[in-house]
């Protein structure tokens, strides 16, 4: 008995490989966001930087040509 | 403003890693073989064991930085150390995410406190702390050198979550070098899925790991790069105020 339960339970699992596949999608998707957060992340560091950097240059350009 | 424009290298890199993660997506989904116990949700387990390879990886490079900055202090080795453990971190939240996700349906259970969720649990949270560590320290060089240390000591937690399903009882399985561990597992219904069935899913996670590979180092030039647009920020943000100073 409990070995037809096994083999019957073996047999759906061999026979249904989509049963999980929700989780699959699941697993992807928080994957790809978390990498995606990150990527975001980077550019908005990077756009920030590159305002300040073209600020203070320009700051110090301004005060070069102030004391000329 | 050189720092500005990507370098060539990192836009080689860049392209590469984008077209090898593309190739391993698509070896996932449509060249390797469904998996005979879990079905399908067992393509998970490609990006999982990529990205907990390269968050493993990421705490290696932090180690050797750690190493190189106190043999010779330079900015260029905290530089590094920082942007590894960083994108580490994100790999290691990766691999703990896919993973629970995959516990689910193979454990019927998000979580279980085993060795091996243990030990990641314990690494991702040292890793984690070092960012207060350094947020906690004003001077540069005393920073460079605490975080250098701890950044090394850290790497201990890496090492036992690796040998935690070798040398404990745990539901995890082991993927690499662990026929026999795997066997026993098994046998003591310990585990679900007890390893990579043929050539093709063997091939499909070589791929995964290259592509991961190569995302790392895509996005450790780019970390690194950030960093140095802001060093070079704050280095003119403190000629603007003493050139302000000096006019008050």
């Amino acid at each position: 008995m409990t070995m037809t339960i096994l083999s019957a339970a073996a047999l759906q699992i061999s026979t249904d490989p989509n049963q999980f596949n929700n989780y699959l999608l699941l697993g992807y998707a928080a994957m790809w966001t978390i990498g995606m957060i990150y990527i975001i992340s980077l550019a908005l560091r990077q756009r920030n930087v590159r305002r300040d950097l073209d600020l203070m240059e320009q700051i110090l350009q301004e005060d070069d040509q102030t004391e000329r | 403003m050189e720092l500005a424009k990507l370098n060539r290298n990192t836009r080689i890199l860049n392209i590469a890693a984008i077209v090898v993660l593309a190739i391993a997506l698509g070896m996932i989904f449509f060249y390797a073989p469904v998996e005979q116990t879990m079905g399908n949700v067992q393509r998970i387990f490609y990006f999982h064991v990529g990205s907990a390879w390269v968050g493993s990886l990421a705490f290696l490079v932090a180690l050797v930085s750690g190493i190189m900055f106190l043999r010779k202090p330079s900015r260029k080795w905290d530089t590094t150390a920082v942007a590894a453990v960083e994108i580490g971190l994100v790999f290691l939240s990766m691999a703990i995410v896919s993973g629970s996700v995959w516990g689910k349906p193979a454990w019927n259970t998000w979580w279980l406190w085993s060795p091996r969720l243990t030990m990641v649990t314990i690494a991702w949270l040292a890793y984690a702390a070092y960012f207060m560590l350094r947020g906690a320290i004003d001077d540069e060089e005393r920073r460079g050198r605490f975080s250098a240390v701890y950044v090394i000591i850290s790497f201990v937690t890496i090492i036992l979550t690796f040998v935690s399903i070798r040398i404990l009882r745990d539901i995890h399985p082991v993927v690499f070098g662990g026929a026999m561990e795997s066997a026993q597992g098994a046998s003591e219904g310990l585990q679900e899925f007890s390893g990579l069935d043929s050539m093709k899913m063997v091939i499909t996670l070589n791929v995964s790991v290259i592509a991961f590979t190569l995302v790392f180092g895509a996005w450790m030039l780019n970390r690194i790069r950030l960093q140095r647009l802001t060093d070079e920020t704050q280095i003119l943000k403190s000629r603007v105020a003493a050139q302000l100073q000096g006019e008050v």
